[in-house]
């Protein structure tokens, strides 16, 4: 009988593991094992990961966890469902203690301390196996100390409760005679307690190099460098904790082979099914006389009348019969009402919201008010959103994404966990693995080195996985940072950042997936806390697809909160209310707007790509900005799609089909497949697919990582379409177009929803400028511009900006009225005042609630300021209503803070300092703000540049393309997109607007220190011109000297 | 370069930032400053340049910021002079500096200009300082007091010449006695002490003697001198004799390294603790036991004052007798020696059967183990893998036994009695 291992730990146990649940089970498959039992620290992230990789490699798993009891770590294996659920709500247990008497506040003190008690493990018993733990276990812990009757005792109070159940855990690592002596010794009270006793070996990677990142993690965890961690004796003191054979624990247990034999037994009573983990869907407290179905129904055409009016057309009601009946079928009508119901809960409090996805292929959505595109007018496909099909027999979980007002998504989250109770609720999580960056941090922190050192390469490389970047820092910047990559310790240090590559590193909150139960959710998928008071399950989105969970997805969108604070703005000074569904959708001067590429600050056609694509392809309607949103993706740019689309739309090639069956479905796109429901639109017309089988086609063209699954099913759909008398040369062309934009191909219902929201902002530039940028700036962070990049476009859109004011401002941006009724004014908040504590903040906001400030010594003493915050107020010119001059401001202002002496004031002595220059004002309100009104920094270097025949943003519209210029601005965003093949993309703000700046891939790494990094450029190269896009291909890279400023520009992100 | 100074000027002192004070009051200071910059230069200091003032402050400015050579700012214009500096001249601390800039006070003068209530009030005790060095009012004392001179002794003798080493031992005895009560009395220990010795031909001859450690224990010296003489021949009889303590400490050096190796051999830790009490008298050393894989670097040696030794010492509790059995003590050989082993397999591993020292072969009747330890990869040569062995011999020695995993070789590395 062949030796099974049974406690294995994968990076899952988060410091004390280093190997992936994948890499784990690739190598229990190359040596032999045919099953192995996975028992990571309170956790069971990596079981779902890894029972898909067992299934590709013909490995079963075993779901185990290792807990604390009473202290002591112990290792529970499920061997049935029943025991699977009891081992999931004792992790939860042990992560979160006991619901009942869970609080938010006292989260902290809980983490890293999973334990769980005696009591508990008592009452969760049924259908686990327990092993007694290692060394530091309870029952050697007692062997060791020499109570052995005691531990014959503690033995037979587990065996009363778990029965046969139990095992003594046998471990030989070769790390000394007391090894060799306890595990003999627990043979012996095994024997005499007539409890099974099993061999495992308690593996925590796979290899040698493994072990040292293993190693290293150890040093971390202890908050060590690796060698204070070797003397401190925390690392493991050999290599022996690796996976072995089953023929080397053969060869290492001959003779006492019953422990071996054990753990095969025990393997062959284990059983797990990924089904188990599928928690029940919550229900929803529907009105006496309905179920979920018909209450659905019944929402569902309430919401119909509003939406289509009282009578429904065939089309409208067809369609929604329909998908009510797919719903019905699937089960997912209370997975509906949950979304409509937290819908409801975000109106009712005034927050915006807009589903976004396949979601938006609904009808069913649509009438619920989850979705805003009427998906019957626009023929959307709702296979695209839910088909038949069914994932490991269960029916694939319907994805609906509602996006929230990001800064007030909170509330809606706080409601979920209110009306579904806590332990029915949480969020998905995102295990971020290691990247470069972190790699190299971690690393080289527990090698010593200093972080400054650490800090000064790992920003070389944040665009590196840990493999690539070891191989980049063998070659460039390790040489760069100092370090001999000939000295066996840098040497070491390179292999150790490689080792890291694709390991968990942490836990964090996704952004909006909610797994909701109508039963503890704790015992389906374990569940821990967060340090901000949430809880979420140890799985992310991929593992839950695996699993079959659907998860309800609240997100946070920036432009929903900008369109809700302009609205709010626009009705306090106008009194109009406006809704977002209820703006003309054409108007002329948006899409004029739009076709300028004047779109810096609006939704989704801001970047620097869609400007330069949206100057060429000129939306005229709303469908345009629709294919718009879709176009600048990485799947139809790296098909080539952009250019012929481009040209068919402003009709300068005609549009062609290579087969007449794709005219009804391309005819909206010029005849080129942008979006996904086209793929598959094009698969059940000409290839005869099901709508199911269509979907299938379309997830798989999702993973372009399974690319031989990819080419499989377009080699299918060809098959199919040849099969229907379509020649083959069509089908093949049918099928390249497919493969080229595979992967990044964009949902058109998503598409829909982002451009209603793309041209409300456009919309609201063009007629509300003001409260357009109070949206932005107040809902800010959020975009690509930074708030400075923003004024100076509010500067140039005619908007006049002031700056912060204590008397008559407010902590947010406002709208003041000017002289001209419809051209107000907009006052920058105080939270753009840079330097300023939080409390300072809060102060400073309640005595402003409290009274309106009168005087700087009434804003001092009041906000109880320090004399570095009125320092800086003063020099934000936050003073400017009392004392116009901000260096007599700051005077007097420091004066106030340390008069307290009522009855000896200090004298008001008089200070007469020298006045600002206007170069002197741009760099100070940088370096106070962030943001400027006096000017552009690029100002005070223009005379120099003319010396240089330099040119600026202006005079480029002026030149012909093929000149060589000479440009120069702030650098506001880099952007090298992985489509472009390396070549990076500046956009340089100067005082007069934008200037697009392509740096060729050579080019790249001989300027990097520029290019990359410095905050002023002067770029010479050639001119560029195609219609209204412009671009400069640089030649030559300066950084120039214009000061510091505390602005960053929108790098790589 | 100090000493070198020191022959223009009275006392020099070295400051922040590669500037050097020389204290030029009652002197002509222009001609010692143009003196100065000259051995400057002689000496390959291209860009030195020297500032004159009456205040630190002035100088200082004067010799950083001024022009080329020598500034010379005369007396009673300090003030004037200092004002036309930027403030950050004058390296205010970093929290003043955005108020300064807030207050639009960009030069000392401009700072100067106000009246100490008001920079008190706005900028606190650090401005006011900041204030009275921009007004050219610096209280810095650059220079501290003349140190005493390092302790020496002499003795001369015209009358007659010794040739005898006793007697001249016994002379540097008494004159070692003086030299080390004066280095207690002021809390040091001499790290170096030179015996000058003038010889009947005129000539001198100096011997330095050097001790491990700093130390002001006359024994420790004496033995040290009598070595010396042992191993010197003078070129003539001795007509005196100095002692001069050369290289002076503190007394509270750090201890050396002398236990790096932990207590190898019982031999050689008696000959370190007789070293240890002949240098440092009163000194209490304690190891200090970290959790290493390798036995053999698991302990280093730390030292300490009695005193403050003391202090971490509690009285002993009484302990209740419990019979233990006798245990055995690990003798680790200084260094690991080379052996030849044959091995018999054992489940996954081999065990030695009989190895071959220096004296022969020996028949390894039991052997316990592999127990083994392995780390240090990330630093190349410190990187150990070892598999050790307990083995009991034909002779009935308990030897520790390891096979080194990266080179395969066996060693011996102590044994038990």
């Amino acid at each position: 009988m062949a030796y099974v291992e049974l406690r294995a730990h994968t990076a899952f146990s988060f410091g004390d593991g280093s190997v992936t649940p994948e890499a784990l089970i690739g190598r229990a498959a190359e040596l032999g094992y045919g099953a192995i039992g996975i028992t990571d620290t309170a956790d069971v992230g990596g079981i779902p990961r890894a029972v898909c990789a067992g299934r590709d490699r013909g490995v079963r798993v075993i779901a185990g966890a290792e807990l604390c009891v009473g202290g002591r770590p112990m290792a529970f294996l499920a061997r049935n469902e029943l025991g699977y659920r009891n081992l999931a709500t004792l992790v939860t247990q042990a992560r979160v203690g006991a619901w009942d008497r869970w609080d938010k506040a006292q989260v902290n003190g809980r983490r890293g301390q999973p334990t769980v008690t005696w009591a508990q493990v008592l009452d969760a018993n049924a259908g686990l196996h327990v092993l007694t733990g290692p060394a530091s276990g309870p029952l050697a812990a007692m062997i060791r100390t020499g109570d052995d009757a005691g531990a014959v005792r503690w033995l037979a109070e587990w065996r009363a409760v778990f029965g046969d159940r139990l095992a003594v855990e046998v471990q030989l690592h070769h790390v000394g005679g007391a090894e060799g002596s306890l595990a003999g010794a627990l043979v012996e009270v095994a024997t005499r307690a007539r409890v099974p006793w099993v061999v495992v070996h308690d593996p925590r990677y796979v290899d040698e190099s493994s072990r040292v990142v293993h190693d290293l993690l150890t040093a971390l965890r202890h908050g060590m460098d690796v060698e204070a961690a070797e003397r401190a004796g925390v690392l493991h003191p050999n290599g022996e904790w690796r996976l072995l054979s089953p023929r080397e624990m053969r060869r290492r247990w001959a003779g006492c082979e019953a422990g071996l034999w054990e753990s095969a037994r025990i393997a062959e009573c284990c059983e797990f099914d990924l089904a188990w983990m599928r928690p029940p869907l919550p229900t929803f407290d529907v009105p006496a006389g309905r179920d979920d179905a018909s209450h659905l129904r019944a929402v569902a055409f309430a919401g119909a009348y509003e939406r289509w009016g009282a009578t429904l057309s065939d089309a409208q009601r067809g369609q929604l019969e329909h998908e009510l009946t797919v719903i019905g079928q699937l089960g997912f009508s209370g997975f509906f009402l949950v979304m409509w119901d937290a819908v409801r809960f975000a109106k009712s409090r005034n927050i915006l919201c807009q589903g976004r996805g396949s979601a938006a292929n609904s009808a069913v959505a649509y009438c619920l008010s989850i979705t805003a595109v009427d998906p019957v007018a626009n023929g959307l496909l709702f296979e695209r959103f839910l088909s038949e099909m069914r994932v490991d027999g269960k029916a694939e979980a319907p994805d609906i994404d509602v996006d929230f007002e990001h800064d007030r998504r909170e509330e809606v989250l706080d409601y979920m966990y209110a009306k579904y109770r806590r332990p029915h609720a949480a969020i998905a999580c995102i295990v971020q693995t290691y990247r470069a960056p972190n790699a190299v941090l971690d690393a080289m922190r527990a090698f010593g080195y200093p972080v400054e050192q650490a800090t000064c390469i790992s920003k070389r490389l944040h665009r590196y996985d840990p493999l690539d970047a070891a191989v980049h820092m063998q070659q460039r910047s390790a040489a760069q940072a100092g370090l001999d990559v000939e000295t066996p310790r840098v040497k070491a240090l390179l292999r150790a950042i490689a080792g890291f590559e694709g390991l968990p590193r942490l836990r964090a909150t996704h952004v909006g997936g909610f797994v909701l139960s109508a039963a503890p959710l704790g015992a389906w998928l374990p569940v821990e806390q967060t340090t901000m008071g949430r809880t979420i399950v140890q799985f992310d989105k991929d593992d839950l697809d695996a699993i079959g969970v659907p998860k309800f997805d609240f997100l946070g969108l920036g432009g929903l909160a900008l369109i809700r604070r302009a609205f709010d703005a626009i009705e306090k000074r106008t009194g109009t209310q406006f809704s977002m569904y209820r703006l003309p959708q054409d108007d002329a001067k948006t899409y004029d707007l739009i076709s300028r590429g004047e779109t810096v600050g609006t939704f989704q056609i801001e970047s620097r790509a869609q400007i330069s694509s949206i100057v060429h392809t000129r939306p005229e309607r709303l469908y345009d900005i629709v294919v718009q949103v879709a176009l600048i993706r990485p799947g139809p740019i790296q098909a080539k799609f952009v250019r012929p689309y481009t040209q068919r739309r402003r009709g300068r090639e005609p549009v062609t089909y290579v087969h007449d069956g794709l005219r009804p479905i391309l005819a909206r796109t010029q005849g080129i497949p942008i979006f996904q429901e086209q793929a598959m639109a094009i698969a059940m017309v000409l290839g005869g697919y099901t709508g199911g089988e269509a979907d299938e086609l379309r997830r798989t063209m999702g993973n372009i990582r399974k690319e031989p699954r990819l080419i499989a099913a377009l080699t299918r759909l060809r098959e199919a379409m040849i099969g229907r008398g379509i020649a083959a040369d069509v089908a093949t062309s049918v099928c390249d177009d497919l493969k080229g934009f595979a992967n990044y191909g964009f949902p058109e219902s998503h598409a829909w929803s982002f451009a209603l929201i793309a041209y409300a902002t456009a919309y609201l530039k063009v007629h509300y400028p003001a409260e357009f940028y109070l949206g932005i700036l107040n809902a800010w962070p959020m975009g690509f511009y930074s708030p400075a990049t923003l004024i100076h476009d509010a500067k140039r859109h005619g908007v006049e900006v002031r700056i912060p004011c204590l008397r008559h401002g407010d902590w947010e941006c406002t709208i003041e009225p000017t002289a001209d009724v419809d051209r107000p004014a907009l006052r920058v908040g105080w939270r753009y005042v840079r330097g300023m504590g939080e409390r300072s903040l809060e102060k400073l906001r309640a005595a402003h609630a409290a009274r309106r400030f009168t005087a700087i010594a009434d804003v001092v003493k009041r906000a109880r300021l320090t004399r570095a915050e009125v320092n800086i107020l003063a020099l934000a010119g936050a003073f400017e209503a009392w004392e116009p001059e901000r260096r007599r401001a700051a005077w007097e202002g420091l004066r106030a803070v340390s008069d307290t002496l009522p009855l000896a004031p200090a004298h008001r002595t008089p200070h007469h300092p020298a006045p600002m220059g206007r170069a002197e004002l741009i760099t100070l309100d940088y370096y106070a703000t962030g943001v400027t009104i006096n000017g552009h920094p690029m100002e005070a270097l223009r005379a120099e540049l003319r010396d240089q025949r330099a040119v600026d943003s202006r005079d480029l519209v002026k030149l012909p393309s093929g000149r060589r210029v000479s440009v120069a601005g702030l650098v506001v965003v880099r952007q090298r997109p992985y489509t472009a093949n390396g070549t990076l993309f500046l956009l340089l703000e100067d005082e007069h607007g934008f200037i697009n700046v392509i740096v060729p891939k050579q080019l790249v790494e001989p300027n990097e220190e520029v290019v990359k990094r410095a905050q002023f450029v002067l770029v010479r190269g050639q001119l560029q011109k195609e219609g209204a896009s412009i671009n400069v291909v640089g030649q030559s890279f300066t950084a120039l000297e214009a000061g510091v400023l505390a602005a960053r520009s929108h790098d790589f992100r | 370069m100090a000493a070198s100074l020191l022959a223009f000027a009275p006392r020099v002192a070295a400051g922040e930032r590669g500037v050097l004070w020389a204290d030029g009051r009652g002197l002509p200071a222009r001609a010692l400053a143009a003196d100065l910059l000259t051995l400057l230069r002689r000496r390959g200091v291209a860009d030195a340049r020297a500032g004159v003032a009456t205040t630190p402050i002035a100088a200082e400015l004067a010799a950083v910021q001024g022009k080329e050579g020598l500034t010379v700012v005369d007396d009673g214009t300090d003030r004037a002079f200092v004002a036309l500096f930027p403030i950050d001249a004058l390296d205010p601390p970093p929290r003043l500096r955005p108020l300064l800039y807030g207050i639009g006070v960009t030069t000392c003068g401009e700072l100067a200009a106000l009246d100490p209530e008001s920079v008190e009030v706005r900028l606190g005790a650090e401005g006011v300082s900041l204030w009275r060095r921009a007004r050219g009012d610096d209280r810095r004392r650059l220079f501290a007091p003349v140190p005493p001179g390092l302790p020496h002794a002499s003795l001369e003798w015209t009358e007659y010449v010794l040739t005898d080493p006793t007697r001249l031992l016994f002379v540097i005895n008494a004159l070692l006695e003086r030299v080390c009560t004066a280095l207690v009395s002021s809390g040091q220990g001499a790290r170096e002490i030179a015996i000058e010795f003038a010889l009947d031909d005129r000539t001198t001859r100096a011997q330095p003697l050097l001790a491990s450690r700093p130390t002001a224990n006359r024994r420790t010296w004496i033995r040290l001198a009598r070595t010396a003489l042992d191993r010197i021949t003078l070129g003539a009889a001795v007509t005196g004799v100095i002692v001069r303590a050369t290289r002076v400490t503190e007394s509270e050096a750090k201890q050396g390294d002398l236990f790096d190796r932990g207590l190898g051999s019982a031999r050689s830790t008696e000959d370190a603790i007789a070293r240890l009490v002949e240098d440092q008298g009163d000194v209490v050393l304690a190891p200090d036991n970290s959790a290493h894989p390798l036995l053999d670097v698991r302990t280093t040696w730390v030292s300490s004052l009695p005193a403050s030794a003391a202090k971490g010492v509690r009285e002993p509790r009484p302990v209740p007798f419990v019979a233990t059995p006798p245990q055995l003590t690990l003798q680790l050989l200084p260094a690991p020696r080379a052996i030849t082993v044959e091995t018999a397999a054992r489940r996954d591993h081999r065990v030695p059967a009989r190895y071959r020292d220096a004296t022969g072969w020996h028949e390894v009747t039991q052997a316990a183990g592999p127990d083994r330890v392995s780390g240090g990869q990330w630093d190349g040569d410190h990187a150990y893998a070892r598999e050790y062995f307990r083995c009991v011999t034909g002779e009935g020695t308990l030897v520790w036994i390891f096979r080194n995993a990266r080179t395969d070789e066996w060693l011996l590395h102590g044994w038990w009695d």
